[in-house]
């Protein structure tokens, strides 16, 4: 089974993100920050980060950078959610070295697409 | 409830909660960058979350309130105390509508309008970014409230201020057409005064009607009027919106001493094109509009000219359409009209909703990203019926972007691997398996260049365009059966992006991944608990320690009737160890019930905030042993007692400024809220420094209320006396304010305090300060009572108003007119019978001792006669439901270890019905 780390300092969302990706057969995970997520990350493989813009600690565009610079990280696709729509944004995600930028609250359909093609398969 | 929204209300509350006090902090040191982050983010937070649920109105005001904080944090808008305190009422309508989510699953009614005027405020005061071009998130299209003064631009670019709107038509137009002809800066300015710069000298009006060039301008209330009591005349609640034309220097030079409150906007003079007015019949225009189409396309403006000339004759004023058309009429005067606005206000007259065209405001995507925007139209319109594979498209396009980009040598590596991971994964999951991935990928490692990965992704994109419906050297086509997935849909742009440097090298690539599976990481170290299920572990550890209390009576059961002397010690024994545990798993449920002081200490700088402003006193507020932790009844039963008490602090007992110097005190008073924990009390004091309470007022004002009589006035000593404030029917404020007043006194305060087992005292020194003590329980859940036996029926009796328990002889009570009383230690203690007061019968066998509880009530102490003492023990007192509850002399009831029901007195109540 697919495995996916959830990285949202928010609760309802990513109670929320859990719900569409278990809803796909993935197994899911949870991280509070970019933090907890690499810590997470480092002892367990993950097929896909579904990764939060905006939390303590560490924020996204750091954590993927740091999962990039990170050997046994810088392979994992990278699905950056954040509720910027504006194109600096997505160029500074892209840059950090997410590999999709999708825009919160996203169309159900579109994320877990996405997230489905990310990860290889469901 | 839905678990989610579940989840949601009680984030979003930490959230506020987190803000709230965010706010208060930055008050003190606004230019706090750790602070501003925290509070955005918890801002930010309760918007991404609430965008899940179906409540748009919310989400438009926290999202506001988000872009204001976001304009804050990069330095373009200074935070003053009004700004605060707007974003402070935003909050706590927030909070109301948690509530109604919460209670009803709905925003309560109204909440719609409610809804738009916050949104007004809080975006009146970004107004608009200085220049053209500056921070793009200031104005979003789908947070302004009405399309005809909110253009849809995708607020890429300087938005033209919403208010433009009110500005009549005409003089739009002619302002138009004057900057055809000489070379003006238009303005647009927004003046928001001070709500003190009366004060300052400042003349709002005056600085408004001299700019230079004034075109137009209105005045606006800035909040909604307070009714004309409340009101404060010498407030600026008021905001200027102008328009003036001349030259950018002059008009900031004009507003320089005002420079803070004001934003000046330039505006291109193609952003005063607003159409207003009524959309009427649209038919007369049908035909106007098809050849119109045409003539745009052709740039046949002479003709189209022509054409709308006959039209604007026979149109009425006060259209929509005949607004358009004069519109229309002035862009066409120009040498080159504005093809696009042209369509754009064409599209008005079909529709009757203006937008700006899109490519006014937008010229980054115009520019830099033609390919990618064109690429995604084309495959979401070819290729519908197969939206996955568009969808792999989609994503190989946003690749083949991200290693265009510019990437430093460290991040290289990382980046080349996970894109060729995802491509991996892509050409997996659209079953087509072309050779030359795995080479391009080694070759890029050779080569440490990230080119031969793009090569073999431009080919791929090349043979997956939308003639070759799929990737060339794929396998059989299986079209895969998905929903639709709609792209560039309201979430906003889905890729997108600008070829950039490409980087030259590149680091090792990882051969493998690590898939070392080691412990899982440990979980959150925090649990959310429904109160209700901690509530039930708590009534069954009632019920264990009750139930518990059933052994010593089977021990003596045992030794007593059965004989069995052994049996009862070893029950004896096992009682121990049981009676250990469940103390100790008591413990435990009520430590998990404890929570600290702080959330009720929380609100308070708040309070004394809005209050000391609206006092005009200068206030500090200590808060001392926030950490200090009670059980949550306890402290959820303090936050009315205490919200009293710092009124009062603030409203009668501080003085203002002018009063404390003279008196030769600081000009701020200090209001210290502390809680101490001292045995398994905790102690909450509300000190002050202010002017103290005056004995001899307060036995006056007892006397003249009859609280005391005459007798009570000459020996009653100052300490008491300023207990009396607590006495019920007792107020000193000599008019009721509408801070502390209300007709509630102290009483109030005190017999809160005292339904939570708690007692409540003063200290005061006159024109030094009062101090207000409240001691409370650390714990409700448990009451440790002392049983009495009176008429051969057994009742319970708090043991916190027990002081002592004696016997005395019979001959040393003493008759008082009708009452009985005793001498104890030189004190008269007036006498009462337990047995007449609950109208039993009097034991008459005499044995020459009788049996006195001596008990501290209302700060008084008297003797209750019973017949006998019992043994005190711990009980979880119940309150009394169904018609017992009319009978208030009992505090509750509680299971006796032996199953009988234990009745708790209320001494205090039994005794003032006596």
């Amino acid at each position: 089974m697919k495995k996916i780390l959830i990285v949202d300092d928010a609760v309802t969302v990513r109670m929320y993100h859990r719900q569409l990706m278990e809803s796909l057969g993935f197994e899911v995970e949870e991280a509070e920050n970019g933090i907890e997520a690499l810590e997470k990350g480092l002892v367990r493989h993950f097929d896909l980060f579904l990764v939060d813009v905006n939390m303590p600690k560490m924020d996204g565009y750091r954590l993927v950078e740091e999962m990039r610079k990170t050997p046994e990280l810088q392979a994992i696709p990278v699905i950056m959610i954040s509720t910027e729509a504006s194109e600096q944004d997505m160029e500074k995600a892209y840059l950090s070295g997410a590999n999709l930028y999708v825009v919160k609250p996203a169309n159900v359909d579109e994320l877990q697409t996405y997230a489905a093609l990310l990860a290889g398969g469901e | 409830m839905d678990p989610m929204l579940e989840a949601f209300i009680s984030e979003s509350r930490d959230n506020l909660e987190t803000a709230g006090r965010c706010f208060l902090e930055l008050e003190k040191c606004s230019g706090d960058e750790g602070l501003l982050n925290d509070l955005f983010r918890s801002v930010h937070t309760i918007k991404g979350s609430s965008g899940l649920f179906d409540i748009p109105v919310f989400t438009k005001v926290v999202h506001a309130a988000e872009d204001v904080l976001d304009s804050v944090r990069s330095g373009e808008l200074l935070m003053t105390p009004e700004h605060i305190d707007m974003f402070l009422d935003t909050m706590d309508q927030v909070s109301v509508w948690l509530d109604d989510l919460e209670s009803t699953g709905s925003l309560g009614d109204g909440a719609e309008a409610r809804s738009q005027v916050l949104v007004q405020d809080l975006r009146a005061l970004l107004s608009a970014p200085p220049t053209v071009g500056s921070d793009p998130n200031v104005t979003e299209p789908e947070d302004l409230s009405q399309p005809q003064d909110a253009p849809d631009t995708g607020g890429r670019l300087c938005t033209p201020p919403g208010w433009l709107a009110a500005m009549p038509d005409k003089l739009r137009l002619a302002l138009y057409a004057r900057t055809g002809g000489e070379s003006l800066d238009i303005l647009a300015i927004e003046y928001t005064p001070d709500s003190q710069c009366f004060f300052s000298g400042e003349d709002p009006l005056h600085i408004v009607r001299t700019l230079p060039g004034m075109v137009w301008f209105h005045i606006q209330a800035r909040d909604s009027w307070l009714e004309p009591v409340e009101m404060d005349p010498y407030q600026c609640n008021l905001v200027f919106h102008a328009v003036a034309a001349g030259t950018d220097n002059e008009i900031r030079h004009h507003l320089r001493y005002v420079n803070e409150w004001v934003h000046v906007m330039l505006l291109a003079p193609d952003q005063l094109v607003v159409p207003e007015g009524e959309f009427g019949d649209s038919e007369p225009f049908e035909t106007f509009i098809e050849e119109s189409t045409q003539l745009i396309e052709e740039g046949g403006w002479r003709r189209l000219r022509q054409r709308i000339h006959p039209l604007l004759e026979v149109s009425e004023p006060g259209f929509l359409q005949t607004s358009v058309l004069h519109w229309m009429e002035t862009l066409l005067k120009e040498d080159e009209p504005n093809q696009a606005l042209l369509e754009s206000l064409l599209e008005t007259l079909r529709s009757g909703v203006f937008q700006w065209p899109e490519e006014m405001f937008d010229p980054v995507t115009q520019d830099n990203t033609p390919s990618l925007v064109e690429d995604g139209t084309s495959v979401s319109m070819h290729e519908l019926d197969e939206p996955r594979l568009a969808a792999v498209r989609q994503a190989l396009v946003v690749q083949r972007h991200i290693l265009s980009m510019p990437c430093s040598y460290e991040l290289l590596a990382g980046r080349i691997a996970s894109v060729a991971k995802v491509v991996k994964n892509l050409l997996a999951a659209s079953e087509s398996h072309p050779a030359g991935l795995d080479a391009a990928i080694e070759t890029a490692l050779d080569e440490k260049s990230p080119e031969p990965l793009v090569a073999f992704v431009d080919d791929l994109l090349s043979a997956m365009k939308p003639d070759g419906k799929k990737p060339a050297s794929g396998p059989e086509d299986k079209p895969m059966q998905r929903e639709e997935v709609r792209h560039q849909d309201v979430s906003g742009q889905q890729v997108g992006g600008s070829d950039g440097e490409i980087c030259p090298r590149m680091g090792a690539m990882p051969k493998q991944m690590s898939t070392s599976a080691g412990e899982p990481p440990a979980r959150s170290k925090t649990l959310r608990v429904d109160q209700q299920r901690i509530d039930a572990l708590m009534d069954l550890v009632g019920e264990l320690v009750v139930a518990k209390n059933a052994m010593p009576f089977l021990a003596r059961r045992a030794e007593n009737d059965f004989g069995i002397r052994l049996l009862a010690k070893e029950i004896k024994a096992q009682y121990a160890v049981i009676n250990r545990l469940a103390e100790e798993l008591q413990g435990a449920v009520m430590q998990i019930r404890m929570i600290p002081v702080s959330s009720v200490f929380q609100r308070f700088p708040r309070l004394v905030r809005d209050l000391s402003r609206k006092l005009g006193k200068q206030i500090r507020l200590v808060l001392e042993g926030e950490e200090t932790e009670a059980d949550k009844n306890v402290v959820e039963n303090l936050a009315d007692p205490l919200i009293h008490l710092v009124r009062n602090s603030l409203d009668h007992g501080l003085e203002t400024a002018q009063e404390r110097e003279s008196a030769g005190k600081p000009a701020e008073g200090t209001i210290i809220l502390r809680a101490i924990s001292h045995d398994d009390q905790v102690i909450i004091e509300v000190v002050d420094n202010g002017r103290g309470i005056d004995p001899e007022v307060i036995k006056r004002k007892a006397y003249g209320k009859g609280v005391i009589d005459e007798q009570r006035l000459d020996t009653i000593t100052d300490h008491e006396a300023l207990q009396l404030i607590f006495a019920a029917g007792f107020s000193t404020a000599e008019e009721v304010s509408d801070l502390s007043g209300r007709g509630v006194g102290m009483d109030v305060v005190r017999s809160v305090v005292m339904q939570a087992g708690g007692r409540v005292s003063v200290e005061s020194k006159k024109g030094e300060g009062t101090t207000i003590r409240l001691s409370l329980p650390l714990s409700m859940a448990v009451t440790r009572v002392m049983m009495v036996e009176v008429a051969g029926q057994c009742y319970g009796v708090a043991m916190e108003n027990i002081v002592e328990t004696v016997r005395v002889p019979t001959t040393d009570i003493q008759r008082i007119k009708h009452n009985e009383a005793v001498v104890l230690r030189d004190k008269i203690i007036p006498l009462f019978y337990l047995s007449k007061l609950l109208n039993l019968k009097v034991n008459t066998a005499s044995s020459g001792e009788v049996a006195i509880l001596l008990m501290k009530v209302a700060g008084q102490e008297v003797g209750l006669v019973i017949d006998e003492f019992h043994e005190g023990l711990d009980i979880i007192q119940k309150p009394l439901e169904g018609v017992l509850v009319h009978y208030p002399w009992y505090a509750g009831a509680a299971l006796l270890g032996d199953g009988r029901v234990l009745l708790v007195l209320n001494i205090r109540e039994l005794l003032s019905c006596r």
